[in-house]
């Protein structure tokens, strides 16, 4: 573990701002563009929503942009007339939200539809049920998801454009919705990155010194991803039993694997963090493990869990679904086959030298990719194509 | 998909090794066997085990509070033969192209000789294919380590990911998904008949490594094993010309008719000789598996124990190595107690087995085996046994002695092997003279162009 610590954030949500606040600050600019989210959380919202707000704002150009929930519809409905672009937000369809779309397009304005999973199209439901195991003997289960990505997918077709975060995700939307779908991917906010920095500038300073122990971190820690876990808890297991000093560092509320059983006593479980005292936990840890499922769906999801321990100096191993083949090159962490698992740890808790080159040169690769302050006119040329 | 809590794990195992270690007669432990499910239904009710009994006692006329409906011919035939179930698949819109290989299991206990072929033929198949390649188990979970070694012993080249799944024979809800032209590598007639179940018989190929009939009495699983080698739909890929003759005269020619075979490999750079220290004894080898009948393991015994009585294996000159299966601690003929191994990872059996003088292996079913194959490979002299159109094994290495598979035989055969191994330089020759295929890319050629598909 890394000896170096920062203090403990106080954490509020920084997208509480007042509805006249975000109203008038929509005024301001000579572009406008609203985004829609039911109800504001710290995932998606704060990926798809708040941060490309706040990209926008960081991109020089007048344009101003905020966001609306459900309850303020009616609201966003009279406003429509001063915006220039609408992005709703994986929003479950409804009469009210195809009204608002419906006057937005007839006003001439365009309406984007963005989503950050394959949950848009009933075909694939199974293999979501399945790859998030779900329980398959409950009818609730089918209808409860066959209803969600009907309704996400209902909203999709209503739209005249989609945004999503990878291009094989892209593939997807493209041929369920025919029509034009652009990339914008996940990326850090100021606040993640001010928290990160000063993580990974503490452990610089102290040449990423460390405690004997060596540890492991999960940090997808819920029951929708144990099937994920699975993929590596053997070689986990493993490594803690060929090596004592290599401690699991879990978070979240999913029971760690039978695999691990014998191993309690060196498996630390946090409770699900807030997003800036997440990237605290995963500076402390040497090793980020992201095993991940090979199918369509997995294949769809951000490489946000290697960008966010890049950007506190942390190296990451994970599988090699489509988004982690581009971004996890040799010089920036390790891919792992589900049957190389075993071998990959095993070689990184054995050999940790190189480690802090290239910590630095992840870190600066996610600093130059998934910060807020190099996305804006990316996301403006979207909005204004 | 609930799993056992840790007092269901902890009762089932218990009850397991309870029910083989009590001393009791047949009879006896089926009541014994009878308590158990009835006070502790919970924690056995999925298991193929419970289901069987159940059965058992409906076809007995004995009544069981199972808290359900009265059976049907459907649920009586899923009690009686669950690993028959069809497998579990859900189809998913796919882009690429898959191979699935299905298997009881790939871990130490399995994973000797003919699962590691499955493994390195499936992939051999995926990559002539460029398509992707997982591995499905049935009764235990996969251990994907163990994979690597494999392809690396058999120098099978996969570079990419392999998927693993576990699709448990008796848990309903262990589903796998498959694309619209998934191909499946079945490895048993089972797993061949629970696929077909669940797909049809065209994506199939089917790895028919030994005369499964020879498994079972005559009897339901002959019949139904009998039944998936007489489907026309079916690929079968045959190990071994020998298997594939027999096959097709007696009874399965249509595994000849849509079939192809191969020879297997050992390659040089697993299976070498390593001789010994000057001075140390020489080592023997016995394929000792008590719990598999084809393995001959009493016969076997006697016939090793008897060349130990006549004086043709002398304790002084030899350690005993009893290689394969668990067995309880006894002694052979001047007190020889044998160093007994079991679920060895594939390094370490290979690693043994190179340093082997003398093996004897019986296999009492057309295919040679792997281990007196393993053996010759490694320059080992051995002793294996004839059967039907298995009458000799000279041509793959003539320093394999082929005999009848009567006790004086075998001994008889053990002495010639003995009278080899004092002669090194003949012992030598004959290694050079092997006809072994050494590489496993050579030997699956065949089934790459000539296989369909």
């Amino acid at each position: 573990m890394f000896l170096a610590s920062t203090p403990e954030v106080i954490y509020r949500d920084p997208w509480n701002i007042p509805f006249e606040q975000r109203i008038s600050r929509l005024q301001t600019g000579d572009f406008r563009v609203a985004y829609l989210y039911e109800r504001p959380d710290t995932s998606t919202f704060r990926y798809r929503v708040y941060n490309m707000i706040q990209a926008l704002a960081h991109s020089g150009e007048r344009v101003s942009a905020t966001f609306f929930s459900e309850a303020e519809l009616d609201d966003v409905s009279r406003a429509l007339p001063m915006l220039d672009a609408l992005v709703v937000c994986r929003w479950r369809y409804s009469a009210e939200i195809n009204r608002v779309i419906t006057k937005a397009r007839f006003c001439g304005k365009k309406v984007f539809f963005d989503i950050d999973d394959l949950v848009f199209d009933t075909d694939h439901v199974h293999l979501v049920l399945h790859t998030l195991d779900q329980s398959l003997k409950q009818p609730q289960v089918y209808d409860h998801w066959f209803a969600y990505c009907g309704r996400l997918g209902g909203t999709m077709r209503l739209c005249d454009e989609v945004i999503v975060t990878n291009d094989f995700l892209a593939a997807h939307a493209t041929a369920f919705s025919g029509k034009r779908v652009h990339v914008i991917p996940n990326f850090m906010n100021d606040e993640q990155l001010a928290v990160s920095d000063a993580v990974f500038e503490a452990k610089r300073a102290s040449d990423f010194a460390r405690s004997e122990a060596f540890h492991i971190g999960y940090f997808s820690g819920t029951p929708t991803h144990r099937r994920d876990f699975r993929i590596a808890s053997a070689a986990i297991a493993q490594a803690m039993r060929a090596h004592p000093q290599v401690r699991l560092r879990l978070v979240g509320f999913m029971e760690p694997d039978p695999a691990l059983n014998e191993f309690t006593d060196r498996i630390e479980t946090f409770p699900l963090q807030d997003f800036l005292n997440l990237q605290r936990l995963i500076g402390a840890v040497e090793l980020n493990v992201v095993p991940l499922q090979d199918n369509t769906f997995t294949n769809c999801k951000s490489e946000l869990k290697y960008f966010e321990a890049a950007a506190v100096g942390t190296v990451t191993v994970a599988s090699p679904t489509h988004a982690f083949r581009q971004v996890l090159t040799p010089e920036r962490g390790y891919l792992a086959n589900e049957q190389d698992w075993e071998t990959v740890l095993n070689s990184l808790v054995a050999s940790r030298h190189t480690y802090a080159d290239m910590a630095c040169r992840a870190r600066e690769h996610a600093r130059d990719a998934y910060s807020s302050r190099n996305q804006g006119h990316r996301i403006l040329a979207v909005l204004r194509s | 998909m609930p799993t056992d809590t840790k007092a269901t794990s902890l009762i089932k195992r218990s009850a397991r090794v309870v029910y083989r270690a009590v001393p009791l007669g047949v009879e006896q432990k089926m009541r014994l066997k009878g308590w158990m499910f009835r006070n502790f239904r919970p924690a056995f009710e999925r298991t193929r085990a419970y289901q069987a009994w159940l059965t058992y006692e409906q076809l007995h006329g004995r009544e069981v509070e199972t808290g359900n409906r009265e059976a049907n011919v459907t649920t009586l035939l899923s009690a009686r033969f669950p690993y028959l179930r069809p497998l579990n698949v859900f189809l998913v819109t796919r882009a690429e192209r898959r191979l699935t290989i299905v298997t009881d299991s790939i871990n130490l206990g399995s994973l000797f000789g003919g699962v590691g072929t499955a493994v390195a033929l499936g992939a051999a198949i995926a990559r002539h294919l460029g398509i992707a390649l997982r591995i499905v188990t049935r009764t235990e979970k996969p251990n994907q380590s163990n994979i690597p070694a494999i392809l690396d012993a058999f120098g099978i080249d996969w570079p990419g990911n392999i998927e693993f799944a576990f699709a448990g024979v008796t848990d309903p809800f262990h589903q796998i998904d498959v694309g619209p032209e998934e191909m499946f590598l079945t490895t048993s007639w089972w797993t061949t008949w629970s696929v077909r179940a669940a797909v049809g018989a065209t994506p199939i190929t089917y790895l028919l490594q030994e005369d499964e009939r020879m498994f079972y009495p005559m009897g339901e699983e002959h019949l139904r094993c009998s039944e998936v080698l007489a489907d026309p739909d079916i690929r079968f890929v045959v190990n071994s010309r020998l298997l594939f003759d027999h096959l097709g005269t007696s009874g399965a020619e249509n595994v000849n008719r849509h079939g192809v075979y191969f020879e297997p490999a050992f390659p040089r750079e697993t299976y070498y000789p390593e001789p010994g220290r000057s001075g140390a004894k020489r080592n023997f080898f016995f394929y000792a598996r008590p719990n598999h009948e084809r393995n001959l393991f009493y016969r076997g015994l006697e016939a090793l124990n008897g060349a130990l009585e006549a004086g043709i294996l002398h304790p002084d000159e030899w350690d005993f190595h009893f290689v394969g299966g668990r067995m309880p601690e006894f002694h052979l003929a001047h007190g020889v107690r044998p160093r007994v191994v079991h679920n060895l990872p594939w390094q370490e059996y290979a690693s043994l087995v190179r340093r082997i003088d003398l093996g004897l292996s019986l296999m009492y079913t057309p295919h040679p085996s792997y281990p007196p194959l393993d053996l010759a490979a490694s320059g080992a002299v051995v002793v294996t046994n004839r059967f039907g159109n298995k009458s000799s094994l000279a041509a793959y290495s003539p320093n394999i002695i082929t005999t009848d598979v009567s006790e004086r035989a075998i001994i008889d055969g053990l002495r010639q092997a003995v009278d080899l191994v004092h002669t090194p330089e003949r012992r030598t020759a004959n290694f050079e003279q092997s006809g072994l295929n050494r590489d496993w890319n050579k030997a699956f050629e065949t089934i790459l162009t000539e296989r369909p598909r």
